[in-house]
């Protein structure tokens, strides 16, 4: 069905055409929301709070984007809604993880290890997990420019429009979070191409 | 490397970026990572991040593992896993109401 029609459908308040989206939907919605609160219960309350204000919305919803781009920002911002109002002061400081510098501001720093390649240790599941793990150990206010820039891939004027922070601020924060997840992967590669 | 040869290392160091010309220090090289990596550093900028690549083993290899630490979390998975018949219920019935 074209989606213009599925969204008239909704827009007139057919049940079958909102159960239709939320049981398509639900599935990355889900993993989009985990991604930025992490707790899973917390995610559910996201996508859910996305849902009711998408049927509330679907009126104003002219077509320019595609819906699914629609819902991603609703959830993405019932999520950054959230981890606003819950926000976790027990982090571990990003300054541990940050590279250091002696007297002459020559870096010392331990060396990476030899990899094939990124894409090769990621054919392992278990890495990819790892890799989550680490990403959500990066204290929140990194983490989420993060993954709004790299794996979001939204450009450092949206973001900081997103966040309402200035475009030097998002680019100070990736670039610590880039370097503090540097030093979190660092372990975790070295153990899995050890021979 | 022993202490001896590691103080020597930085000692060398230290002097190259004194003396070779647009040499810049690892904390400078830091500053620009960021830019470097963005691709949107002008190209005398770049120019100076390479040259102290050639010298800095350290930041070259810094360099490398920053550009693999964004690879690796760029091919981590948006998947979409399973949704709970009682999510879907849930959001079915919180509309309804």
């Amino acid at each position: 069905m074209p989606e213009a029609e599925f969204v008239r459908r909704l827009k007139a308040g057919d049940d079958s055409a909102a159960e239709e989206l939320v049981r398509e939907h639900s599935g990355w919605m889900l993993s989009l929301a985990r991604r930025y609160v992490i707790d899973n219960a917390l995610a559910e309350d996201c996508v859910q709070e996305a849902f009711l204000n998408a049927f509330r919305s679907i009126e104003r919803f002219e077509g320019r984007s595609k819906l699914k781009s629609w819902l991603h920002r609703i959830v993405l911002n019932e999520a950054l809604k959230t981890i606003h109002s819950r926000r976790r002061w027990d982090e571990r400081p990003i300054e541990d993880l940050l590279p250091e510098f002696d007297k002459f501001d020559c870096r010392v720093e331990g060396l990476w290890p030899e990899i094939a390649s990124p894409i090769e240790i990621l054919e392992g599941n278990q890495i990819r997990v790892l890799v989550t793990e680490k990403i959500n150990e990066l204290p929140t206010k990194y983490r989420i420019v993060l993954l709004l820039r790299d794996i979001e891939e939204m450009s450092t004027a949206e973001t900081a429009a997103l966040l309402k922070i200035t475009e030097g601020t998002v680019k100070v924060r990736l670039h610590r979070a880039r370097s503090a997840l540097r030093v979190l992967l660092r372990p975790v590669i070295g153990a899995e191409t050890e021979p | 490397m022993t202490d001896a040869r590691l103080r020597l290392s930085r000692a060398l160091k230290w002097a190259m970026m004194r003396y070779i010309p647009l040499m810049i220090t690892c904390r400078d090289f830091d500053a620009l990572l960021h830019d470097y990596v963005e691709g949107s550093l002008t190209a005398g900028l770049r120019r100076r991040i390479q040259i102290h690549c050639m010298f800095c083993r350290e930041c070259s290899d810094y360099l490398l593992g920053y550009q693999q630490t964004i690879k690796l979390e760029k091919t981590v998975p948006v998947d979409d896993g399973d949704v709970p018949e009682s999510f879907v219920q849930a959001v079915l019935s919180a509309r309804r109401a």
